[in-house]
């Protein structure tokens, strides 16, 4: 459990950036799942749930989703049951149980970003954007890839571009961590309703696979082979991502298991849809 | 910290890093019990503004203002419930017996004739490690009919 | 068998069931004096190491600190932990504090302050120097690492309490061998020879209440120790032991317990509070959370065990020779009791063999001491003799059904493995075709693999095993039970069996009830006092129901008779002319009055009438009025106090199946049904027992998919958490179906055998053999997790 010297709850999004930069012990808390786990001394700790940011607004063209929408929130949520195949909805189900997804955010899973998440898989290939205070919005991918900074995220946007979307994991039990997750989103080509396509308007994947065990990546040579249809070569290719072993799984058995996790998404409904 | 327990303001100084799970039971509400210490095994589950959330990991502040109940809050239906299990063997040791009943309660309000799958998803969260869960599913059927 | 019982044998709810589920404060946590000091332990980062120094100065000096004890400040004897019959097998291996540390975790200092945080802030203060040593982390070398000087326990003050085969100086603790006949000769005769070994790890007993206790000296100065024990009485005997007190000036109370399946069957937080109130004189309590729990606590003893079986052509059963190798860890508690368990819960079942044989030995490692887990050794040894037998099955185009019918004792037989008890009751053979028909084994099962697809790369298979257990330890575990007529007419008992969530208060009740011919609710049940309650060893061994639920019959008829015999007195006739109904004791119609009756010619109605007429006229004493006489001053007072220790330990049986569906792809298994039918003898509690089976097959099939201790290379627990240690959720385990099939067993309390133990032992063998039918994955060491049966799948 960690320790702190103040409970700051916030009421503008100013004054948490504002309290954030006062201090490198300043801390904004979330569900604060993650946190309690560890045994960091924290100056205030800025809670942010009284900022609005639980709402999950549906727009025409994107899904808007505050940081501290909970995973149960998501899970429970009548549009995104039906958006993007459900998978966003479903990733979230066998996370330990329904009071924890009551508590953990959207948000705190996001800037944590562990390799086990089942929601980050899924958000990197939806092509989602983070949206942070005072700063410009940035490609989930990208922030992935960033080091870990001091800032507030306050939204998560999802573009409703008509994606098909799979989501699998491999579980020891039915609440555990992922051993590996999988999640591979289709594009119809932009101009899919002209008669005659040419090479540039096939469809598109975007091919994610986390918990091996480190975060989640995107296989863009398996991307490829899909948008040739060159499943085998698929299959190959996201074994080539790097794989390494701990309690849950060897590398050796998460490397097969990312073949057999791509095939069956693949010839699920990303393909029919 | 002032917030609302089962119905009672209550005013009580409360640490940056205190969960909300000791400052209940510094309220007395001693059927509040820690199992773990990693947000795993539902048996420290209380409401917060009517949500099942686990008081060993809420931070104790940010219930400032708003409504916490236990089981002592809900007598009459933690009593139907208590009276199924007991009928059915289902207590055991009992020590995680009022996170599941607030757990089940919740259930009860938030779904509608739930599947047995739907009925194990939402409970998922709340181990028990006397009974095997099958006499709760036997009390649990009978709470719906 | 006369089972016409009205409170045995039915459905009735535990008498504290309101309390514990409505949240009062009846658990050790909710009864902690305000004033305590907390007490928190500083343990070792090191699997193996000497302490050189232990720095106090600079964390005393934090406000709120009042003692910090190191190993230089408790007593230098070695004690044992373990709560066993004394005197027992279980070696002095352990101080309070030690100068060598033996598993990571191992307390180096106690520190007690006024509150956690002081206790916390202390702890890191607290400046500690060790000699790091090589650890012995793998239990298959300790032997060979002993020779290159790595020896656990090298102490010269190290007690066995008696010869168990000990050679400390090559880390073995025990070893020992029994058998009948000429094995080799036998086994080389046999048409079919089978040469298995098998691993379990260490398991978690994981009970939802993690160890605590608190301590404080009561009215008469007495040092009273309050805790979420198994071992009330011998928890004042080893606290006695290790502080160098008389017993007199202990105290032990037992309030409610969130459960221990054999966890806290040793002491393990109570010599820390008590330590503390002997040196402050302040009440103190401790409190271990998950991680220590896991850690730090005791677990299941990891086994290898090597499985040579010999049979003939019709699966006959010639020669079987059981070798158990068992990963102590660090300290011996019950380790030499469970390696025997072994061997002597899983030969006896093979009960044709011309020779059979037994050699176990058992090490220690630096990893977190072994204890005592539901099923005790008889699990680990299910697991390997029954998989064992299950593979004979295939090699021989067997149903593993019919071999077991085969090789059964029979009622009458001695067992020679089992102690050369003489087996009394025993329904297994019913108990495997009540089985078979559940799980509709004989439409169901296929000898070979593959035989049922139910999807694209998915199958289902169907396993089992039996098992048996015992019922107390013979001629050694004692137990007490006082019964008394209170002057309300209602009874109070004073038991010493420890009730940890099973329900033994509301089931020995339930006994004490049928003699006294009332319901359970007229009797109060104490919970356990050593000050107030009789001698009892605790709450193991699949006890309670047998040992202590014959000394509660046994007591209940003596309190009846001297109630017959003083309401006689004051009825003034005969004790032979008294009747009781449970609530009133009557003079009984004559024969004078019966045989006017005939002379009536009356009929069977009208007799009753007359009867009853005339009884009524009768003098006529109620329960309460003797119970008001008997606090008179003038007459004794009614109360009886039976001591119980069983002549034999007899066995209850199940027989478990299980129903997988396996993927090939990923080698995922998915439970489909699993199936006990058990034999307990009479059923005490009909709703008590059947719960404890279900919550035992639940543990079982956690054992044998998804619990598993990893230790990492430098001794660390891994699985430390429910994070990481994962017991069954309720969608891991979808379906548990229990059925009874009663023996009656003649020395048991209204034909009553145990049932705590017996019902964990066979999914482990079960499950796997189904994952075996299912697809041909052979599994060799549990839990079977998806990536053991994918790699099987592949190297076949």
């Amino acid at each position: 459990m960690y320790t702190a010297n103040e409970y700051r709850i916030v009421s503008s999004p100013e004054e948490a950036a504002e309290l954030l930069n006062k201090s490198k012990r300043n801390r904004i808390i979330g569900g604060g799942m993650w946190m309690r786990l560890g045994k960091a001394s924290y100056g205030s700790l800025i809670d942010i749930s009284r900022l609005g940011l639980d709402k999950i607004e549906v727009f025409d063209n994107e899904i808007r989703l505050g940081a501290m929408v909970t995973l149960r929130d998501i899970e429970v949520n009548e549009t995104l049951k039906g958006e993007f195949c459900g998978a966003l909805s479903n990733c979230v189900r066998d996370i330990v149980g329904t009071q924890f997804r009551n508590m953990a955010t959207l948000g705190g899973s996001v800037f944590l970003r562990a390799g086990f998440s089942d929601i980050v898989c899924v958000l990197l290939a939806l092509d989602a954007e983070v949206v942070r205070f005072g700063k410009e919005p940035v490609a989930l991918e990208k922030y992935l890839a960033a080091p870990r900074e001091r800032e507030l995220i306050t939204h998560i946007v999802i573009k409703r571009s008509g994606q098909t979307v799979r989501y699998e994991s491999l579980r020891q039990s039915r609440t555990d961590f992922p051993l590996i997750n999988f999640c591979i989103a289709a594009y119809e080509p932009v101009n899919a309703a002209d008669s005659q396509k040419t090479d540039s308007e096939k469809k598109s994947y975007r091919v994610c696979v986390g918990a091996r065990p480190g975060k989640a990546v995107r296989c863009k040579t398996a991307e490829e082979c899909l948008a040739n249809n060159d499943l085998d070569g698929a299959v190959k290719a996201v074994q080539t991502l790097n794989f390494s072993s701990n309690m849950r799984g060897s590398a050796g058995y998460r490397k097969q298991m990312a073949g057999v996790l791509l095939k069956r998404a693949y010839e699920c409904p990303v393909n029919n849809a | 910290m002032k917030f609302e327990l089962n119905g009672k303001k209550i005013d009580i100084n409360v640490a940056a890093d205190e969960p909300l799970l000791e400052v209940l039971r510094r309220c007395n509400c001693y059927s509040v019990r820690s199992g773990c210490d990693t947000s795993n095994c539902g048996i420290c589950t209380v409401w917060v503004d009517d949500r099942p959330i686990l008081s060993c990991s809420y931070p104790a502040a940010r219930a400032e203002g708003k409504k916490v109940t236990t089981i002592e809050g809900v007598p009459a239906e933690a009593h139907e419930v208590m009276e199924l299990l007991a009928n059915e063997g289902a207590d055991q040791c009992g020590y995680c017996s009022p996170g599941f009943i607030m757990s089940v309660i919740a259930m009860k309000r938030d779904l509608t004739n739930p599947t047995e799958q739907e009925i194990n998803e939402y409970l998922a969260g709340n181990l028990c490690r006397c009974t095997g869960y099958m006499s709760q599913a036997r009390v649990l059927e009978k709470l719906w009919s | 068998m006369d089972k016409n019982f009205k409170v045995v044998n039915q459905h009735i709810a535990k008498t504290d069931a309101f309390s514990i589920m409505g949240g009062a404060p009846v658990y050790t946590g909710d009864l902690v004096p305000g004033d305590a000091l907390t007490v928190k332990i500083l343990r070792s980062p090191y699997a193996f190491a000497k302490v050189l120094e232990v720095k106090k100065d600079i964390a005393m000096k934090v406000p709120g600190v009042v003692c910090i004890l190191s190993h230089e400040d408790v007593p230098l004897h070695r004690m044992s932990a373990a709560g066993s019959s004394y005197p027992g097998n279980n070696p002095y291996d352990r101080r309070i504090l030690d100068s060598i540390v033996r598993y990571v975790g191992d307390p180096v200092a106690i520190i007690a302050a006024e509150d956690e945080k002081a206790a916390e802030k202390a702890m890191k203060l607290v400046k500690v120097s060790y000699e790091v040593m090589e650890p012995v982390l793998d239990f298959e070398k300790a032997e060979e690492m002993a020779a290159g000087g790595a020896v656990v326990h090298p102490e010269d003050n190290y007690v066995f309490q008696m010869d168990i085969g000990g050679d400390l100086q090559k880390n073995i603790l025990s070893q020992d061998a029994i058998g009948e006949g000429d094995f080799e000769a036998e086994y080389n005769k046999c048409e079919f020879k089978l040469d298995e070994t098998y691993y379990t790890c260490a398991n978690q007993q994981a009970m939802m209440e993690t160890f605590r206790s608190f301590s404080y000296y009561d009215q008469s100065g007495r040092l009273t120790i309050v805790s979420s024990t198994q071992i009330t009485f011998h928890v004042r005997r080893l606290i006695a032991q290790a502080l160098g007190l008389s017993q007199a000036k202990v105290r032990v109370i037992k309030p409610r317990i969130g459960g221990g399946f054999g966890a806290k069957q040793s002491m393990v937080t109570e010599p820390y509070a008590a330590v503390v109130t002997w040196k402050t004189g302040r009440p103190a309590y401790v409190c271990f959370d998950r991680h220590e729990s896991f850690a730090c606590g005791n677990t299941r003893h990891g086994f290898r065990v090597r499985v040579r079986l010999g049979a003939d052509r019709t699966g006959l059963v010639k020669a079987l020779w059981v070798d158990s190798l068992q990963n102590v860890g660090a300290y011996g508690e019950h380790a030499v009791n469970v390696a025997g368990l072994s061997g002597h819960k899983t030969i006896p079942l093979y009960a044709k063999t011309s020779a059979w044989k037994f050699t176990e030995k058992s090490v220690y490692t630096n990893t977190t001491p072994g204890g005592a887990f539901r099923g005790f050794g008889a699990t680990q040894g299910c697991f390997a003799v029954e998989s064992t037998v299950n593979k004979l099955a295939m090699l021989a185009g067997l149903d593993p059904t019919e071999i077991r019918l085969k090789n059964l004792p029979e009622v009458g037989q001695p067992m020679p493995a089992y102690y050369g008890e003489i087996l009394q009751s025993c329904a297994l053979p019913d108990c495997i075709r009540t089985g078979r028909k559940m799980i509709d084994w004989d439409n169901k099962y296929k000898s070979e693999p593959f035989s049922t697809q139910v999807g694209p790369h998915r199958y289902r298979g169907l396993g089992m095993a039996v098992t048996m257990q015992g019922s107390g330890l013979t001629n050694l575990d004692c137990c007490t039970v006082t019964i008394r007529l209170d002057d309300g007419g209602f009874y109070t008992m004073g038991i010493g069996a420890s009730d940890m969530g099973t329900g033994c208060d509301t089931i020995l009740a339930q006994m004490a009830a049928e003699v006294l011919q009332c319901d359970v609710d007229r009797i109060v049940v104490n919970g356990v006092d050593t000050t107030s309650s009789p001698y009892d060893k605790g709450s193991y061994a699949s006890s309670t129901t047998y040992v202590t639920g014959n000394a509660t019959v046994r007591a209940a008829k003596q309190l009846l008779d001297k109630m017959m015999a003083e309401a006689a007195v004051q009825l003034g006739v005969e004790q032979s002319e008294v009747e009781f109904d449970g609530d009133r004791f009557f003079v009984k119609a004559g024969e004078e009055m019966l045989q006017s009756m005939k002379n009536a010619g009356l009929n069977t109605y009208e007799k009753t009438q007359a009867k009853e007429g005339a009884e009524s006229e009768e003098r006529s004493l109620s329960l309460e009025e003797l119970g008001v006489e008997s606090v008179n001053g003038q007459r004794d007072f009614l109360t009886a106090t039976v001591s119980f220790s069983g002549q034999s330990s007899p066995p209850p049986f199940v027989a478990g199946f299980a129903e997988v569906e396996v993927d090939t792809e990923t080698g995922e298994i998915q439970l489909i049904d699993l199936v006990g039918v058990v034999d307990c003898g009479t059923v005490i509690n009909k709703n008590l027992a059947q719960v404890q089976a279900e919550g035992g097959f639940m543990q079982g099939a956690g054992m044998a998919l998804y619990e598993q201790v990893v230790i990492a290379d430098d001794g660390r627990l891994s699985t430390d958490s429910f994070m990481q240690y994962k017991i069954p959720s309720r969608l891991d385990v979808p379906k548990i179906r229990i059925a009874f099939e009663e023996s009656y067993e003649p020395t048991g309390p209204f034909g009553a055998k145990s049932i705590g133990e017996v019902v964990i032992n066979t999914p482990s063998p079960a499950i796997i053999s189904a994952i075996k039918n299912a697809v041909g994955a052979e599994i060799h060491s549990l839990p079977a997790t998806a990536e053991k049966v994918y790699n099987a799948l592949k190297n076949k």
